[in-house]
C-alpha cells in the first residue's frame, strides 16, 4: 500500500514538473493565436492577426535576414572546423585527446555572460568592429564543442580497416576521405551542423553583446518587449520555437540519436 | 602505379621485370621499434614468385606488424623492403604493387558488392567498360553473382570475405597480403574458405602472404611457413621442415606437440640416456632431443627402435583417432605417445622408444 502511494506521488511530482517547464511555452504559442490584445483567459477566439502584424514589420525581416546569415554561417563553420578538430583528436593518444576534449569543451561550460564579456573585451582590444562577423565568431566558440563531441564519437567507432583498404587500393589520404570517410559520416555531420544551428539561432546573450547594429530574431524579441508587450511577440516566439525544435528534431533523426 | 599499369595481362599477376631466379620480395634487416618496444627485430626474408607464404606465430609475435610493413601501412624503423626489384620501403600503400585483405575486411558499407570490387580500378581511372568486365570476372571467380548488387552489410561473413578478396585481387597485385583472413569465420566455413583459397591460388597463380596463429591452417595452405615469436623470425621453411626438423625449442613446441628429453652435447656428439651417441653439430652444452608423440613407439615395436627406454604408464586417454599415453621413464621424464593400439593401462611397465630419423636436437 505504502509503495503504491509512493509510486503515485512520484508520478504526480513528475507530471507537475513537466507542466511547470512546458506551460510557459504552451502559453506563448496559445496567446500568439489569441483574438485579444490582453493575454488573459478565457480565450475568446483564434486569429492569425498577430502573425500578420509581425510579418508587416520591417525590423522583423531585417532580423530574420541576420538570423539566417548567422545561423547558416555558424552551421557550416562549426561543422567544418569541428570535424577537422575531431579527426585530429581521434588520432591522439588517449590522455592527450582527453585533455584536448576538455579544452575544446570549456566554452560549452562557461556562463554565456562571461564568454560574451571576454569576447567583447578581446574584440575591442584588437580593434575589431562589431558586426554579424563577430556574432558568427562568438557563436562558433560555443557551438563547435558540440560538433567536436558528436563527430569524435562517430569517428571513434569508424572501422579503420575501411580507410586502410581505400589507401591499399590506390587512394591518397584525401581521396580516401572524399570517397569513404565523408559519405559514411555525412549524416552525422549534417546532424551536428543542425544542432549547432539550433544553438546559434536562439542565442540571445552573446549575440546581444556582439551585435554592432540591427537585430537577430532573439534581440528583436527583447527590443519589442521594451516598447510594450504586444501579442505579436508571442507569434515571433512561436516561430523561433518552431525553428529550433524543427532543426533539433531533424538533427536527432538524421544522426539516429537514441538518448 | 606505373608497375601496375605494366602488369595488365589477364589472370597473371606476375611480370618478368626482374630476371627469373631473383626473389619477388626481399626483406633486408627489416625491423620495427615503437618508442623502445621492439615489435619486429631485424630480419631477412625472401619470397619467391608463386609462393604461398604463411607468417605463423602467437598473438603479439610481430606477424601483423611485418605484414603491414609489406603493405606500406607501417614504416620500418630500419631495413629495406624490395618488391620485384623496386625499393618500396618509403612508399605509401597506394603506391605499392601489393594489395591486402584486412582482418575486419574493411568493406565500404555505402557501396554495393560490385562497387566495392571496382573501387581500386575506378581510382586508377580505368575505362568504365574495362572496370565492368573485370568486376564481372572477379564476381564469377569468387562466385558472388547472386549477391553482386547487395550492400556488403547484407552478406554473411564468408561472402564478405570473398568480396574483400575479389576487391584486392582485381588489382592484380604482385603480392596479395592477407591478415588473419579466416579468423572471424566458424570452423566449417573456415575449412571451406581454405579450400577456396587453394583453388584461387592454383587458378590465378600469383604470390600470397598470409598471417595466421593457426598452425594447421598454415600447413594446409602455405608452401612455406615463417614462424615468428617475440618479434623474431624463428624459422622459415616448408611445412615438413618446420614440423619434422624444427630449428629451436619454440618452433618444436608451437608447431604441433613435442616431447623433450634433456641431453648434453660434447664435441659435436649428443649422448642419449641409453648410452647411444649421435652426431649433432653445434655448441657444447645442454640440449633437448625432440620427438613427436605419434613417432614414439610403445610396447613390442619399441624394442627394435634406435632409442629404447623403460617406463610406466601414468595416464591413458582414448581420443578416438588414437590413444594417448603418458609414460614416466626410468630417467624421470614424462613422454606423451600417441598410439593406435590401446591395450596398456595406467601402472603397466613398458618399453618406449623412437628412431633416430624421427628426432631432432635443439639448444635448451
Amino acid at each position: 500500500m505504502k509503495q503504491h502511494v509512493a509510486r503515485n506521488l512520484g508520478l504526480v511530482v513528475g507530471i507537475l514538473t513537466v507542466v511547470f517547464m512546458t506551460a510557459p511555452l504552451v502559453l506563448v504559442v496559445l496567446f500568439s493565436f489569441n483574438d485579444s490584445v490582453v493575454m488573459t483567459f478565457p480565450i475568446k477566439g483564434l486569429t492569425f492577426d498577430w502573425y500578420r502584424t509581425l510579418l508587416s514589420r520591417d525590423d522583423f525581416w531585417g532580423a530574420l535576414r541576420n538570423s539566417v546569415i548567422v545561423t547558416l554561417a555558424v552551421g557550416a563553420g562549426s561543422t567544418v572546423i569541428g570535424t577537422l578538430a575531431a579527426m585530429v583528436i581521434v588520432r591522439m593518444r588517449p590522455r592527450v585527446s582527453a585533455l584536448a576534449m576538455s579544452l575544446f569543451g570549456l566554452p560549452m561550460m562557461m556562463p554565456p555572460l562571461v564568454l560574451a564579456l571576454a569576447l567583447l573585451t578581446l574584440f575591442s582590444a584588437l580593434g575589431v568592429r562589431l558586426s554579424l562577423m563577430t556574432v558568427v565568431l562568438a557563436h562558433l566558440t560555443f557551438t563547435m564543442p558540440f560538433v567536436i563531441l558528436i563527430v569524435t564519437a562517430r569517428l571513434r567507432d569508424f572501422d579503420t580497416a575501411m580507410l586502410d583498404s581505400a589507401r591499399d587500393l590506390g587512394a591518397s589520404p584525401w581521396t580516401a576521405f572524399r570517397s569513404v570517410t565523408f559519405p559514411i559520416i555525412r549524416p552525422t555531420l549534417f546532424g551536428a551542423g543542425l544542432i549547432a544551428m539550433a544553438l546559434s539561432l536562439d542565442d540571445f546573450i552573446i549575440t546581444f553583446f556582439m551585435l554592432g547594429g540591427g537585430n537577430t530574431l532573439p534581440t528583436l524579441v527583447w527590443g519589442m518587449l521594451r516598447t510594450g508587450v504586444d501579442p505579436s511577440i508571442n507569434a515571433l516566439g512561436a516561430l523561433i520555437l518552431l525553428a529550433t525544435l524543427g532543426t533539433s528534431a531533424l538533427a536527432l533523426r538524421i544522426t539516429g540519436y537514441r538518448g | 602505379m606505373l608497375q601496375r599499369a605494366i602488369d595488365s595481362s589477364p589472370h597473371s599477376p606476375i611480370t618478368d621485370a626482374v630476371p627469373a631466379g631473383a626473389p619477388l620480395v626481399r626483406l633486408t634487416g627489416v625491423a620495427k621499434d615503437y618508442n623502445g618496444f621492439q615489435a619486429v627485430h631485424p630480419l631477412d626474408m625472401t619470397i619467391e614468385r608463386g609462393d604461398f607464404v604463411s607468417i605463423l606465430g602467437p598473438s603479439g609475435c610481430g606477424k601483423t606488424t611485418l605484414l603491414r610493413m609489406l603493405g606500406g601501412f607501417i614504416t620500418p624503423s630500419q631495413g629495406r623492403i624490395e618488391v620485384d626489384g623496386v625499393d618500396v620501403t618509403a612508399l605509401p600503400p597506394e603506391k605499392r604493387a601489393t594489395n591486402m585483405v584486412f582482418q575486419g575486411y574493411g568493406l565500404f558499407p555505402h557501396m554495393s558488392v560490385r562497387q566495392n570490387i571496382g573501387y581500386g580500378l575506378r581510382l586508377a581511372r580505368t575505362p568504365a567498360r574495362e572496370v565492368a568486365e573485370r568486376v564481372e570476372e572477379m564476381v564469377d571467380l569468387v562466385q558472388l553473382g547472386a549477391f553482386a548488387e547487395r550492400a556488403p552489410t547484407a552478406l554473411s561473413g564468408g561472402q564478405q570475405q570473398r568480396v574483400a578478396l575479389a576487391r584486392a585481387l582485381i588489382m592484380r597485385p604482385k603480392v596479395l597480403l592477407l591478415d588473419e583472413p579466416f579468423a572471424a569465420l566458424d570452423l566449417k566455413l573456415r575449412k571451406a574458405m581454405q579450400d577456396e583459397m587453394r583453388r584461387l591460388h592454383d587458378a590465378i597463380g600469383g604470390t600470397f602472404v598470409f598471417v595466421t596463429h593457426d598452425q594447421t591452417e598454415a600447413m594446409a595452405l602455405a608452401n612455406r611457413i615463417a614462424v615468428m615469436e617475440g618479434g623474431h623470425l624463428r624459422q622459415l621453411g616448408t611445412a615438413e621442415e618446420i614440423y619434422l626438423h624444427p630449428a629451436n625449442h619454440f618452433v618444436s613446441a608451437f608447431v604441433g606437440e613435442a616431447n623433450f628429453v634433456r641431453a648434453m652435447r660434447r664435441n659435436g656428439r649428443v649422448a642419449l640416456s641409453n648410452g647411444l651417441t649421435v652426431v649433432s653439430p653445434g655448441e657444447d652444452g645442454d640440449v633437448e632431443i625432440g620427438v613427436r608423440p605419434e613417432r614414439l613407439m610403445i610396447g613390442a615395436p619399441a624394442e627394435g627402435a634406435d632409442v629404447c627406454l623403460r617406463g610406466s604408464v601414468t595416464e591413458r586417454l582414448f581420443l578416438g583417432a588414437h590413444v594417448q599415453y603418458r609414460v614416466l621413464t626410468e630417467s624421470g621424464e614424462t613422454l606423451v605417445a600417441n598410439a593406435l593400439e590401446g591395450h596398456f593401462s595406467p601402472g603397466d611397465s613398458l618399453r618406449i622408444g623412437w628412431n633416430l630419423a624421427d628426432q631432432w636436437v635443439v639448444a635448451s
